[in-house]
């Protein structure tokens, strides 16, 4: 008994001394931070997980090139007031799909038996005229997703992207072999205009392959009045940072493939005139 | 018209003819003498008990493939079947119905299909089944009916014998227990019909020989170096059912040549152990579910050395 | 001739399906048109160095090297330059290319010209050759390996500085793909050709470098052939290897021949061997004897329905649709076009594209012949990992590959797969092992 009791004493005194010796004091902002973090570690923010982000945000004392996309500008105002500090201004980004290749705007469609892997139905061969640029309908951006922002559209054979969960991490951006999804800022107040291809063959060849090609003419870039369309290499893009939204090159471009997503835009110009 | 039927797939673009489900097949052919041995001997409530377990399975593997993974065509893979027939072979002949049952029901919806279904269980269901029947109705299982008597005599199985009463190995009649004219589960009885569903499941290169060879090589070494009958240790009890048609499931199995060997010789030595150090007569089921176990482990020390690779020094 | 020998315990042994075997050559007639990829090599594309409207006269080059593992191109057909640009490739992808068509004079000229033809130097001027020369033959003649990775020659004849010594040249002719004969076909038609090529290359790796010749025993003609025709070169050897696929891999094809294992993703030149391809050995022959360029090779055309099936020789560049116009349509059975043989083969989306340096085989399968079979769960019987040549585990690759588990497949080594398809292939449950442990291999290389 007293043996017994002995050695449990001495064990006890080791346990604790060992636990005194050995303690790690946390910052307790870290998991404060870590509270508001959405914890899905998708590593949108540069880091290996949600704790290395609130880490280096105690650490940093400032937010300066730190941004959770999980957590948006009300968790950052958040992780904000745990360190005392003032909120940055933040950049809202969603991610969209430069393809509108679906399955009835595609003229030349593919058959193949593949595994789910857009990494591999790129390997498989193509038929001819079919384009090469498009959506391969793998679903490899809809698996990358942690935030269940994506999901299967069946009838058009193609991933859709819910804006309002999307939180703009680019996990999907890095998933899709043929990089046709682009992260752009989301304004609050207007609608975000897109070129929604990414066909760089010449006109009649993509006209040729889908529907909603981009064609390359040029319509856009001579519509625009700010000068924010740009077409190279037979492909036009938009300049986000010139781009006022106003919807004139949505109404003018002849294969729609200037699109926009977030708020709906009244085009200023008739299609029809 | 013309390219539409023409399909892509990435290569290869041919594949060997074999097929789960012919696999199963075999299988279930390969057990078929040894069950109409068990029926012969034991009588037509061996395929009651049979039926009744392999119903119990499939059952069981219809309702949690439907409603539990959304899969609809787990059945027919034929390995639920299999699960049954295996798990009837391992029961007496006077089991209760009902019990027979809830063996196939434990033994799939435990047994397999709580890990995931089919190749994603870690021991073989049949066995699962069996030890659980064992453990809960201690009675009933180890009930024996005596060879070809209509009347419901009982006894004890060879090895129950041998243990509790003393019987000695040199005067039992080799070649009647090997024709099965002894106590025993309705399957494990039949010795030259389980050998020759063996013989056909090797000739059809369906089991590698390795399983089987180490499992016996080790039983008779020990049983050769503890001075035991070698013959009775082989033909007695469960050790050939379980050597031949349950130890030597894909699944539960290791991958590669070293590992099956390290799991047949490790099955073999325990269950000589626990045939003669142990409390229960017989070893085999808790051998090969002790390996199952094993096998993520074997799997894991015994990966097949890369092309090229030099041994370290 | 030596012993019977193979690789090992591992690889499978499909169905042969060597229907072709026994046919004789047959030739193609000169095509009006020819697409050329300038793409016909690893490694960079060629460079065209002809513009639209240009007229080229047979075996001109048109597309010049960019870099050592890229190779030169040549016209086999005189004609005039239609177009450079993007051509339509045999998987759709689309590949820089020239486009080349004849006139009725230039036809003419080129059908005299083949009656003409002479070889440029006599067998005796081959030793007076050095073996830069011969390199240098080999490299403007834009030869690349011909069993499928199209490899310039010339840059493999020549190994880096300070790797080791070139002890072993292995011949490839085991043709172990099922259905593809047209090796077999070269071997029996053209054994001494194919020798002399062999000498040449001898005599550009130096005096201490023996050749083997492995042939798989399903092809005893060829054996016989190759045998008569080495007889009186004692550098030169023939040995038969037992049927075994992948036994033309350049790692099974070095163990079975010299016992040699290549390390993981080490060169052949590491064991101080280099292999060349029996079709390579041809090219080699008609580049420094006859002084032509790579612009033609031989084919099979085959599958069990297709009853105009031969080994063809082929104008690279000639549209895989003027083959099918030549031989005969393709049977309402074809379910599956494939380019190559079936294990390593790339199925094509329908009759188009040109053929290229690479193309051994233009398969026409019908459903019976190559089946789909669905997906059903992993039973785990060990059969890919007993089958996997390289000592893989092909289903815990796959299984990886498909979660998306990068670094663990990485360290399962996925990137030492060689794509040979032995798991596909015997996987009883139908997996689709290979595509998926192709997706792990491109994103571990990825990161």
């Amino acid at each position: 008994m007293t043996v017994l009791g002995v050695a449990g004493f001495a064990a006890g005194l080791i346990l604790y001394l060992v636990a005194k010796k050995f303690n790690v004091t946390e910052d307790p902002r870290i998991g404060e931070i870590e509270e508001i973090l959405p914890g899905a570690n998708c590593g949108a923010c540069g880091r290996k997980g949600c704790h290395d982000f609130a880490v280096e945000c105690c650490k940093a004392g400032n937010l300066d090139g730190l941004y959770c996309p999980g957590a948006g500008s009300a968790g950052m105002s958040g992780i904000a007031d745990v360190l005392g500090i003032a909120p940055g201004a933040t950049q809202i980004k969603k991610a969209f799909v430069r393809c509108q290749g679906t399955a009835c705007n595609r003229r030349i469609k593919r058959d193949i038996s593949a595994i789910g892997s857009c990494i591999s139905a790129k390997t498989l061969a193509m038929p001819e005229g079919y384009c090469t640029w498009g959506c391969l309908g793998g679903g490899d951006c809809i698996k990358a997703c942690r935030f269940d922002a994506m999901d299967w559209d069946r009838e058009n054979n193609m991933p859709i992207i819910d804006t309002d969960r999307c939180v703009g991490c680019g996990a999907c951006a890095d998933a899709c072999p043929q990089s046709l999804i682009l992260l752009r800022e989301a304004k609050p107040e207007t609608a975000t205009v897109v070129v929604a291809c990414s066909n760089r063959d010449k006109g009649a060849a993509a006209r040729k392959a889908c529907a909603t090609a981009c064609i390359g003419c040029g319509k856009c870039q001579r519509t625009c009045r700010f000068g924010a369309i740009k077409v190279t290499g037979n492909l036009a893009s938009i300049d986000p940072a010139l781009c006022t939204a106003c919807g004139e090159c949505i109404a003018g471009c002849p294969t729609s493939a200037i699109t926009s997503f977030g708020n709906i835009i009244a085009p200023t110009i008739n299609r029809n005139a | 018209m013309e390219s539409n039927r023409i399909t892509v797939t990435g290569s290869p673009h041919v594949s060997a003819q074999r097929t789960t489900q012919r696999v199963m097949l075999n299988v279930i052919l390969a057990l078929l003498p040894a069950m109409a041995c068990g029926i012969w001997i034991f009588g037509w409530r061996s395929a009651a008990v049979a039926a009744v377990a392999i119903i119990a399975c499939m059952l069981t593997e219809y309702v949690c493939a439907r409603y539990m993974l959304g899969r609809r065509d787990s059945l027919r893979d034929c390995t639920a079947i299999v699960t049954g027939l295996l798990l009837a072979m391992t029961l007496p002949s006077s089991i209760p119905l009902p019990m027979a049952f809830a063996g196939g029901v434990f033994a799939i919806g435990v047994g397999k299909m709580a890990f995931g279904g089919t190749g994603q269980n870690i021991f073989n269901p049949a066995l699962v089944g069996r030890v659980f029947l064992l453990i809960s109705f201690p009675v009933e299982m180890t009930t024996w009916p005596l060879p070809l008597s209509p009347d419901g005599m009982t006894g004890a199985t060879l090895l129950s014998a041998m243990k509790e009463s003393g019987v000695d190995a040199s005067s039992i009649d080799l070649i009647q227990i090997s024709l099965g004219n002894m106590g025993g589960s309705l399957g494990e009885v039949g010795a030259i019909a389980l050998v020759a569903g063996w013989i056909y499941l090797t000739a059809r290169r369906i089991v590698r020989l390795v399983i089987p060879l180490s499992i016996l090589g080790a039983v008779v070494l020990l049983a050769a170096l503890t001075g035991n009958n070698i013959a009775v240790e082989l033909l007695s009890g469960g050790l050939l059912l379980g050597t031949f048609f349950m130890a030597t499931d894909y699944v539960t199995s290791p991958m590669t040549t070293k590992g099956m060997l390290i799991y047949g010789i490790l099955i073999g030595a325990i269950t000589f152990v626990i045939r003669h150090y142990g409390s229960y007569p017989e070893g085999i089921s808790f051998a090969i579910l002790i390996m199952n176990g094993c096998t993520p482990l074997i799997n894991k020390l015994t990966r097949p050395r890369l092309f090229g690779e030099r041994r370290k020094k | 001739m030596k012993h019977i020998t193979t690789f090992g315990k591992t690889g499978v042994h499909p169905p042969e399906m060597k229907l072709t075997a026994g046919s004789p050559i047959k030739e193609m007639p000169l095509p009006r048109r020819i697409e050329l990829s300038l793409a016909q090599s690893l490694g960079r594309p060629a460079k065209a160095i002809v513009k639209a409207g240009d007229h080229v006269s047979r075996f001109d080059m048109v597309g010049e090297a960019q870099g050592p593992v890229s190779a030169n191109v040549h016209t086999p057909i005189s004609g005039t330059v239609k177009s450079i640009g993007t051509i339509t490739t045999t998987d759709g992808h689309g590949a820089e290319g020239i486009i080349i068509e004849a006139s009725d004079e230039d036809h003419a000229a080129d059908l005299q010209s083949m009656c003409d033809a002479a070889p440029r130097i006599g067998f005796d001027a081959i030793n007076r050759l050095t073996g830069d020369e011969i390199i240098d033959t080999i490299r403007r003649a834009g030869i690349v390996g011909m069993g499928g990775a199209a490899f310039p020659t010339a840059t493999k004849l020549s190994p880096p500085p300070g790797s080791p010594q070139c002890e072993f040249l292995l011949i490839n002719g085991a043709e172990c793909e099922p259905y593809l004969t047209c090796d077999d076909a070269i071997m029996r038609e053209m054994p001494h050709e194919i020798i002399t090529g062999i000498e040449i290359m001898l005599k550009a790796l130096g005096q201490n470098v023996r050749c083997i010749i492995g042939i798989e025993d399903n092809k005893p003609q060829a054996i016989k052939a190759m045998t008569v025709a080495a007889r009186s070169h004692e550098r030169i050897s023939v040995a038969a290897m037992r049927t075994r696929y992948p036994q033309g891999g350049e790692k099974m094809l070095t163990k079975a021949l010299t016992r040699r294992e290549i390390a993981p993703g080490a060169l052949p030149i590491s064991e101080g061997v280099i292999i060349q391809n029996v079709a390579t050995a041809l090219a080699v022959y008609h580049a420094v004897v006859w002084g032509i360029p790579l612009v033609e090779r031989v084919m099979t055309v085959s599958g069990n329905d297709y009853l105009s099936r031969c080994n063809y020789r082929v104008p690279i560049g000639t549209p895989v649709s003027d083959i099918i116009a030549a031989l005969g349509e393709i049977p309402p059975s074809t379910v599956k076009i494939v380019n190559g043989g079936t294990m390593m083969g790339r199925a094509m989306a329908g009759i188009q594209g040109s053929t290229t340096k690479g193309m051994s085989g233009l398969l026409l399968l019908s459903s019976g012949e190559s089946p789909q079979r669905p997906s059903t769960p992993c039973v785990r019987c060990g059969k890919c990992v007993e089958v996997c040549p390289m000592g893989l585990e092909p289903y815990l690759l796959a299984r990886l590959s498909e979660l998306g588990r990068t670094d663990d497949a990485a360290a399962h080594h996925v990137t030492d797969c060689m794509e040979c398809g032995c798991c596909s292939y015997s996987c009883m449950a139908g997996r689709r092992l290979l595509d998926w442990i192709k997706v792990g291999k491109t994103l571990a290389r990825k990161k």
